[in-house]
């Protein structure tokens, strides 16, 4: 995350805690989407990743005055989401298959980049890697966040984040290099 | 990186439907965007409301006790009332101040980055 975003998220945040009456919803023009894509990819379905981000609108208004660091309003935003989208993963029995996590070691290799991937076949395979490489890869893709940043809002150990966006970059690789995107 | 991310960003976004229950979501979240505003006036009127009561319960106390066997217990019970009603305004104060003078600073932040951003792409 650049310094800009990060300024502007503190500026977006301290207007909520001061009780702005527009802040809230110039907070929800600025994250709607990105949290709704990213609950949609944990949760694989769009109307329930809508009823997720409905729940956590309300936990936002309710506790963004305990947020000490105002700048840290995005990764705060997507741990809750992840909270939220867990649970209601949890409640499911589909969890099962998700669950089949592997913690590999990260050999130092090249890092996969996906600059000139189409956007669709990214958005598609995303759905073919396992549950626990596209959650720290949707947040990778989508606000570039640090391993410390994805660590915090995963509540994983910084070397099981870095091994795990390793992995997935190169499954996603892999899917994408065999066009397998999608089926 | 950074620029490339903010293309995939922008690309995969782009990919997202429109969910059939967008309507019923809207109208979630207007309603308690709504309560919210609510409950912040709420709120403001609380912290000035609680100390008039705080005064006024002082004064009472006061008044009183003023000619009754009683005086110093009711004194202390004024003295109580003022000095926990100016403590709640004061904490509201306080805090109040601290996140509008933390917002003016990330304003002038803001303004500082964007002007370097200009001033970058101009010399680009």
């Amino acid at each position: 995350m650049d310094k800009a975003s990060r300024a502007r998220d503190a500026w977006i945040a301290l207007r909520c805690q001061s009780g702005e009456a527009d802040a809230f919803e110039d907070l929800i023009a600025v994250m709607e989407r990105p949290l709704l894509y990213y609950a949609a990819k944990l949760l694989g379905n769009e109307e329930f990743a809508l009823d997720a981000l409905q729940d956590v609108w309300m936990r936002v208004v309710r506790g963004i005055r305990r947020l000490q660091d105002p700048a840290s309003l995005r990764p705060w935003l997507y741990r809750i989401t992840y909270g939220m989208a867990i649970d209601r993963i949890r409640h499911d029995s589909s969890r099962q298959h998700a669950e089949e996590l592997h913690i590999e070691g990260v050999e130092e290799a090249d890092e996969p980049d996906f600059e000139n991937a189409d956007a669709a076949a990214v958005h598609a395979a995303l759905d073919a890697i396992d549950l626990r490489h596209r959650e720290v890869l949707v947040l990778h893709f989508l606000e570039d966040f640090s391993v410390a940043e994805i660590a915090a809002v995963i509540g994983c150990p910084e070397g099981t984040v870095k091994s795990r966006i390793h992995h997935a970059k190169k499954a996603m690789k892999q899917i994408l290099s065999r066009g397998g995107y999608g089926k | 990186m950074e620029s490339s991310n903010e293309g995939m960003r922008d690309r995969l976004l782009s990919r997202l439907p429109q969910p059939g229950n967008l309507a019923d979501y809207r109208n979630e979240v207007g309603a308690l965007l709504e309560k919210n505003e609510k409950r912040f006036r709420r709120e403001k009127w609380y912290s000035g409301a609680l100390w008039v009561y705080a005064v006024l319960l002082g004064t009472a106390f006061l008044w009183l006790g003023a000619d009754t066997r009683h005086a110093t217990t009711l004194g202390f019970y004024a003295i109580f009332a003022l000095i926990f009603g100016a403590v709640e305004l004061l904490k509201h104060f306080i805090n109040r101040s601290r996140v509008e003078l933390l917002k003016e600073i990330k304003q002038v932040q803001l303004q500082v980055l964007e002007l370097q951003a200009a001033m970058g792409k101009e010399s680009v």
